[in-house]
């Protein structure tokens, strides 16, 4: 089992105050960035668009690798399956966004929880094969699959809700939904839920003695992280407008769980920046270069052998640091 | 006789699988590493190949290039990397992908997007008939040489001493390591002969699927799902998925082609379901 790191807090539920500066905080990000369509152009804020859909996709992923110990490598499957059944609805039954979307959402649900089920008794190193087979096989079905998915190609025409047509629009719908979906994931991993799950991650022996099914508390990581990932890729399809296998593929999955370390697998907001830093990062660098993936396996390399605990921890450490310097001053 | 002709299709693919998985499978029961970099391993092992064969027209020259070649990419990573995470299992996985996305986008960039073929040498190329169905010499080989492989594999690990040691550290790495045996050296010997194993076999595999950007992850997944099937660490495992899933593939592409991944990977997560170490896993 993995040790607990050094630092982590294990919060007293149901004392829902220490919530509120995170919840103030997030509140006060979401104004600043509601005004963001004034100061940039189309690409900028199509970019941010992008980064604060992938970044609830990769929060969504850590509830499972973070809170709950659960490394998948079949994250994008979720993401894609949602996108996926949105298209086909509005393609195929002319659906609107709005009709399609829950049900989209409702499939990511059911899909992890087929995942959840299947991988329900494996465990380390095995958990991580059974996830990359489950991803392979809903990308195999897509790919394949191309009298209905259209295969390679991909499906496009995916229509945006009537309201939130134009970019800077969009963004602002994708800006709410997000902002909302983290609030609610912040709430979830402070409540009891999140204590549970935290528990079967550290120690699922005293957990199942406690009279705790590990495999119930699985199930409900598996649930509330589909369920977030599904809103994500609802709103991932609504952005590009168009999707094909390599959404569902393992590099994606990997450029996920790249997010979550790189930002701070045991951090809320890490894997926020995690996405920040990567769809940034490989935006700037695509300027340059072609080998984004190898710069992307390289960053993988150096953050495993060196970067324990991602960036989000770093900066804790470090305004650990400042304020035992402040508070020997002050001494 | 189209069904014979299925039937040997996959028995021939099912020799290609356990080649790639074998030296996976050994390292993981003894080390507990899971090589993600494998499949890219096998993908440069089939472009030196290529490369090799193109150059020198020797088949032969192109094996042994790309098993020095990749003995010494595997022994480079077992020392650079490998031994800083020892013992940390997901680190371990997360590094070796991180490795194989690199290598993998590496070899895009040195060697093109396109796929390519690998020249079969003449003595063992042409088509041979076989109760009426006519089949590819070449692939008759390579099912020979898997077999070949599994025997000598197998007799290593029962019948000779080094075989007793890789088992004793399978079973207790510290007991073992307690008795005298150095069992790091141990490990970097069984991993640099699996990395040479399988940049062989990227020669073997270019000649039987070509090459091509990608290959690595999807010989890869296949391997996992072969080595999971039979339970990871088990090389008789290793054959049992082996052939499992190149039948499965071959009769998968003929009848149901659009649903060949869901007939590969869904047995695979039932299996798992049932039997979470696979057919004949180890115990933790």
């Amino acid at each position: 089992m993995t040790p607990i790191p050094k630092g982590t807090v294990v919060r007293v539920p149901g004392r829902l105050r220490s919530s509120i500066v995170p919840v103030a905080a997030m509140v006060a990000a979401l104004v600043l960035l509601t005004s963001l369509p004034y100061l940039l152009q189309a690409y900028g804020v199509g970019l941010v668009t992008e980064t604060l859909i992938l970044g609830l996709w990769a929060v969504s992923l850590n509830v499972l690798a973070g809170q709950t110990g659960l490394i998948s490598m079949g994250h994008a499957a979720t993401l894609g399956t949602s996108a996926y059944v949105l298209a086909l609805l509005q393609r195929n039954l002319g659906w609107s966004f709005f009709q399609a979307a829950p049900v989209a959402v409702a499939a990511a649900v059911a899909i992890s929880v087929l995942f959840a089920l299947s991988a329900a008794r494996s465990s380390g190193v095995y958990f991580i094969l059974v996830t990359l087979a489950q991803g392979m096989l809903v990308w195999g079905v897509v790919q394949r699959w191309s009298s209905i998915t259209g295969g390679d190609d991909g499906l496009r025409g995916i229509v945006r809700p009537e309201a939130f047509s134009d970019y800077y629009s969009y963004y602002w719908f994708a800006l709410w939904i997000v902002g909302a979906s983290l609030i609610a994931l912040l709430l979830i991993q402070r409540s009891q839920i999140g204590l549970r799950l935290r528990g079967i991650r550290d120690s699922p022996k005293r957990m199942a003695a406690l009279g705790y099914s590990v495999g119930t508390q699985r199930l409900v990581a598996f649930c509330i992280s589909g369920f977030f990932a599904g809103v994500a890729g609802v709103l991932y399809a609504g952005y590009v407008q168009f999707i094909s296998p390599s959404t569902v593929y393992v590099t994606q999955s990997v450029e996920g769980l790249l997010m979550v370390i790189l930002g701070g697998i045991n951090s809320f907001f890490g894997p926020l920046i995690g996405a920040v830093v990567v769809l940034f990062g490989r935006a700037g660098l695509s300027l340059f270069t072609e080998r984004w993936l190898t710069i992307m396996g390289v960053i993988l390399i150096l953050v495993v052998l060196f970067g324990h605990d991602g960036i989000a921890g770093r900066v804790r450490a470090l305004s650990q640091a400042i304020r035992r310097r402040i508070r020997g001053r002050a001494e | 006789m189209q069904i014979g002709q299925t039937i040997l299709n996959g028995l021939t693919y099912s020799g290609l699988l356990f080649l790639v998985s074998s030296g996976f499978t050994v390292m993981f029961g003894l080390m507990r590493v899971l090589n993600l970099a494998h499949g890219a391993f096998y993908l440069w092992g089939s472009y030196l190949g290529l490369v090799v064969v193109g150059a020198t027209g020797s088949f032969l020259a192109g094996i042994l290039v790309a098993a020095v070649a990749i003995a010494v990419l595997g022994l480079a990573t077992e020392v650079a990397l490998f031994r800083r995470v020892r013992g940390n299992p997901v680190a371990e996985v997360l590094l070796t992908l991180g490795l194989g996305f690199v290598l993998g986008d590496l070899a895009l960039a040195f060697f093109g997007g396109n796929p390519e073929q690998i020249a079969v040498p003449d003595l063992i190329g042409g088509s041979l008939d076989l109760f009426g169905i006519t089949f590819p010499r070449y692939r008759l080989v390579l099912l020979a040489v898997a077999v070949v492989l599994f025997v000598a594999l197998r007799f290593t690990l029962v019948g000779t001493r080094l075989g007793a040691l890789i088992r004793a550290g399978v079973d207790d790495a510290e007991m073992l390591e307690g008795l005298g045996t150095n069992i790091n050296r141990l490990a970097t010997g069984v991993f640099v002969v699996s990395a040479a194993l399988v940049g062989a076999t990227g020669v073997l595999g270019g000649a039987f699927l070509g090459v091509h950007p990608g290959g690595d992850i999807e010989i890869l997944v296949l391997a996992v799902v072969v080595v999971i099937i039979g339970g990871l660490g088990s090389l008789d495992g290793a054959a049992i998925g082996s052939v499992l899933i190149g039948l499965l593939v071959s009769v998968g592409s003929v009848f149901a082609p659009e649903f060949l991944y869901f007939i590969i990977y869904a047995p695979v997560i039932l299996l798992l379901f049932f039997r979470p170490r696979g057919l004949l896993g180890v115990a933790n």
